[in-house]
């Protein structure tokens, strides 16, 4: 019994990591049009960042200054290099994010070498707690510290100004712009908020799980499996569809079902994509996304 | 002769990526896949040949290109559907599930030994000796020219038109007729097919493949060479398969920073000359003969100058960088461009910093001067 | 009476919150050109997206020649025999201008996905090709390519797709915008020219335009039919001219006398 809430935590924190990064992406792909293809990279920078903050300033400090550093670095990419990429249309925006998350596995491997490096948890968080039953602290705290981040950006898009102008310069991007708010700079904020929310789920994700170059492959798939299936653009859907892969893999890997001659802990990384191509056919639009695309 | 033989497949998978995403505007993240599929059919053939049926070795990438066209007609209904973003998603989805599939069947993708086979096992029909080199290079060159002749009639073809229309404007299409949903579908179809056939030869070449064929990695690079080389002109292919097999070879040995460089030149191409160094070539070859080749002016020289120079100091420090990396193997003493650079010399590194920061400031300046300089003159 | 080519019943359309359609009724017979008139925002293109296959309505049902559209996609709705042009227009911007009217040709001249050469086909359709740049005056413009024409032409060039598809029904959203007097009355020559015993439905803003091809002219406001008659009727019509006093200047052609 324990076995099996251990087990749904483990699933619903993943799930809530997953939606950190999808929800970033979806603002991204809902403000700009254009596929992130280097989201994952900036998952891969937030935790990497973490590590090397978190040897002068501790683990809270990594917690906060790394997501800060890598929202300031994705808006930095986004006024220097995407910005006069614009007129050129979305496909040579999304190969020139495809470039940067190739330059980025390479830059963080020049930097701190192709093994993985021992970025952990401080004491308070390792272990186990005491109240109820023995649940993972550290999965505690991913799932605490997530429901903040995304309570505080659900409050900020739905209870202030500048929220409302991002909702509406969304799907209105010359009106708003007609109305005298600055759409590029609206741009670069939710780029930005975007990779900084990236790189909270890599210093959670990197202190808990492992810190290596190839956790941005590893995620970034996984994430666009999440929008995909969630529907491009519905926040809602992206929430859904993280919570039900993050539970669905989590699961299949920790249960170790036999399904005929395989078990299900060996299908579990093909999980997520099965199910993307199970909900393409029977439903093309994702969840909660819009019909006709 | 086997490097030449390499480039020659990398090339026919480049030229299936250069009619799926240059003709078709469909940017596929997931074409290993195809490539992957081709070289695994190919090797339970040559394996079926060994085991003694009758296959044709020279017939045996063909077959492969077939049996890949029919898992590109399967899985190309849900990837066409939708162009741009949704299509990428989907082919990489597409792409990571082979991935994570493939060690799961070893009985059929030999687990993480992979397949083994003999080219020289099978029918030879008179022509075919496995074990001469040379005839794999020229079945290489002779399914490269196929495919070359054969796209190319496709693209003087209805289905040609139509493909470049809906990769313009898929939203006009419907309105004149066809339906983009199928044009797209068989445009794919007919990549997949070739990306399997190049990926056949590359079985036939190595004798072996393993699940690393699924690797998305090779996705990304075939995307990555064929858009560096230029994906409108067929000399794009070739020089894509060339580089490709240039940066897994040769390029490593030079300079550790290989993939980094290929990455930066990459993103400046994509913003600077989406028509890649083929199609830069291309424009230069057929630019105006009425512009005399007159001597620049000095600000010209300068600009020039500072540009070189920056990424030569920049290059300077990336190769410090990776080299400090293995400090302990490498030694501390590193030559570049005629300097010997001591990597424990915090001087040295300062040096080279402030030299890149300064070739940066004077392009900066001098680019400014001639954008001035110009609007001046048009004003 | 004339079988209806097109028939929109009870058409509602929201758009989120807002309501942009609340109850459109219209007919138009075949052979007949209707002229949808109406104030910008006032849902015209909305509409057409709907009869096009664009979009599905939120609410009731088209038919074309007897047969609900609903659930149609675009290019079905094509082959039952309709086709438009847009307001913004949408050249296929890479491709030569031949290139252009030689996507839809091509298909008339064999609807089916050729992969093999050149043939019959192409040499026909490269005839209605050659054909239809005399008849847009296009010809100089044929190897440009379409992104490279000036808005007149590519208005043409617009204009042109839809006719040269040759279908039953056409739907103009706009077509003489942006076009000088002289360069409106070609068009109108040629549009008139070709849809000879077809069914035109048009919107436009320019009056002279409608009242020298429109039967029937619909006057579309706040998502409604406010009128739908003859173009002298609708010009007299004391709710339309209420709705828009001073919107229209309802210059009233040569020789007749203003009510």
């Amino acid at each position: 019994m324990e076995f099996f809430f251990v087990s749904v935590l483990n699933g619903l924190s993943y799930g809530l990591l997953l939606f950190l990064l999808s929800a970033g992406l979806t603002l991204i792909l809902g403000i700009m049009g254009v596929l992130n293809f280097a989201h994952a990279s900036f998952y891969m920078l937030g935790a990497y960042l973490g590590y090397a903050l978190a040897q002068y300033w501790g683990y809270a400090g990594a917690l906060v200054l790394a997501p800060l550093l890598t929202g300031l670095l994705g808006a930095g990419f986004e006024h220097l290099v995407m910005r006069p990429l614009h007129r050129q249309g979305h496909v040579a925006e999304l190969l020139v994010t495809f470039g940067l998350s190739y330059v980025a596995l390479e830059l963080v491997q020049l930097l701190w070498g192709r093994a993985p490096v021992s970025f952990t948890l401080p004491q308070a968080l390792q272990g186990t707690s005491v109240w109820m039953l023995d649940l993972p602290l550290s999965r505690l705290f991913i799932m605490a510290v997530s429901l903040c981040v995304l309570v505080a950006l659900w409050w900020m898009l739905h209870r202030t100004r500048t929220g409302l102008v991002v909702q509406a310069a969304i799907t209105h991007p010359d009106m708003v712009q007609a109305l005298g708010h600055n759409v590029p700079a609206v741009r670069m904020l939710v780029f930005g908020v975007g990779s900084a929310l990236a790189g909270l789920a890599g210093v959670l994700a990197g202190s808990t799980f492992v810190t290596e170059p190839s956790m941005a492959g590893a995620m970034g798939a996984v994430v666009f499996v999440v929008v995909v299936v969630g529907g491009m653009g519905s926040l809602l859907g992206a929430f859904i569809a993280s919570l039900l892969v993050g539970l669905l893999q989590t699961l299949a890997l920790s249960w170790d079902l036999p399904l005929g001659a395989i078990s299900s802990a060996r299908l579990a990384p093909a999980l997520p994509f099965a199910l993307m191509v199970l909900m393409l056919i029977w439903r093309p639009q994702g969840l909660l996304g819009k019909q006709g695309g | 002769m086997s490097l030449l033989t390499q480039m020659g497949v990398a090339a026919l998978a480049c030229l299936s990526y250069q009619w799926l995403w240059g003709q078709g505007g469909m940017l596929s993240f997931g074409q290993a896949v195809y490539t992957g599929a081709g070289a695994y059919l190919s090797v339970h053939l040559m394996r079926m040949a060994d085991a003694g049926w009758p296959v044709p070795m020279v017939l045996v990438p063909l077959l492969a290109g077939l049996g890949t066209s029919f898992l590109a007609w399967a899985l190309g209904g849900i990837s066409t559907r939708r162009p741009g973003a949704a299509l990428a998603m989907i082919t990489l989805g597409l792409g990571e599930l082979a991935w994570a599939l493939a060690p799961v069947f070893p009985s059929v993708f030999g687990g993480e030994g992979g397949l083994s086979a003999d080219r020289t096992a099978g029918l030879s029909l008179g022509i075919w000796q496995g074990e001469n080199p040379l005839h794999m290079y020229a079945l290489v060159c002779v399914y490269l020219l196929l495919a070359m002749w054969g796209l190319n009639t496709v693209e003087r073809s209805a289905l040609g038109l139509f493909v470049r229309a809906a990769r313009e404007q898929a939203g006009r299409l419907a309105h004149v007729g066809p339906d983009p949903h199928r044009v797209r579908w068989t445009a794919f179809v007919l990549a997949g097919g070739i990306a399997g056939v190049a990926g056949g030869l590359s079985a036939m070449v190595f004798e072996i493949v393993t699940p690393e064929a699924f690797n998305p990695v090779r996705s990304g690079e075939l995307l990555l060479f064929t858009v560096l080389a230029g994906s409108r002109h067929w000399a794009g292919a070739l020089l894509g398969g060339a580089l490709t097999v240039l940066a897994h070879t040769t390029l490593p040995q030079w300079t550790p920073a290989s993939g980094l460089y290929l990455g930066v030149l990459f993103m400046v191409l994509v913003v600077r000359a989406p028509q890649g160094l083929v199609g830069l070539a291309v424009q230069w070859w057929q630019r105006e003969p009425g512009r005399s080749l007159t001597w620049p002016k000095p600000l010209v020289w300068l600009q020039a100058m500072a540009v070189l120079g920056f990424w030569a100091f920049a290059g300077s420090l990336v190769e410090m960088a990776y080299q400090y990396q293995q400090l302990s193997t490498a030694g501390s003493v590193m030559h570049w461009l005629g300097l010997t650079l001591k990597l424990d010399q915090p001087l040295h590194w300062m040096g080279m910093t402030l030299a890149a920061l300064v070739c940066a400031g004077v392009w900066a300046v001098s680019s400014t001067h001639r954008r001035h300089a110009t609007k001046e003159a048009q004003a | 009476m004339s079988p209806c080519a097109l028939e929109l019943q009870g058409i509602h359309h929201r758009f989120g919150a807002t309501t942009v359609l609340a109850g459109v009724e219209l007919q138009v017979r075949e052979g007949e050109r209707l002229a949808l008139i109406g104030p910008n925002g006032a849902g015209k293109s909305t509409l057409f997206n709907l009869i096009s296959g664009e979009m599905q309505p939120s609410q009731g049902r088209i038919m074309l020649f007897g047969q609900s559209l609903s659930g149609w996609t675009t290019a079905q709705i094509h082959r039952a025999g309709l086709a438009r042009s847009f307001q913004i227009q949408r050249l296929f911007g890479g491709l030569t201008v031949s290139e252009n009217l030689a996507s839809g040709l091509l298909w008339q001249a064999q609807p089916a996905y050729r992969c093999c050469g050149r043939g019959e086909q192409q040499a026909q359709a490269q005839a209605q090709v050659r054909q239809w740049l005399e008849r847009l005056d296009l010809v100089a413009q044929a190897p440009l390519r379409a992104d490279q024409l000036n808005y007149a032409q590519q208005r043409r060039l617009e204009l042109g797709l839809a006719l040269s598809a040759a279908r039953r029904v056409v739907l103009l959203d706009e077509p003489t915008a942006g076009m000088s007097r002289a360069e409106a009355e070609q068009a109108v020559a040629l549009i008139r020219e070709h849809m000879q015993g077809k069914t035109l439905l048009l919107v436009e803003h320019d009056m002279e335009v409608v009242f020298g091809l429109a039967d029937r002219v619909a006057v579309l406001d706040q998502g409604r039919i406010l009128a739908c008659d003859s173009p002298a009727a609708v010009r007299a019509n004391p709710q339309v001219q209420q709705a828009y006093l001073g919107n229209f200047s309802f210059v009233a052609p040569a020789g007749e006398a203003d009510a």
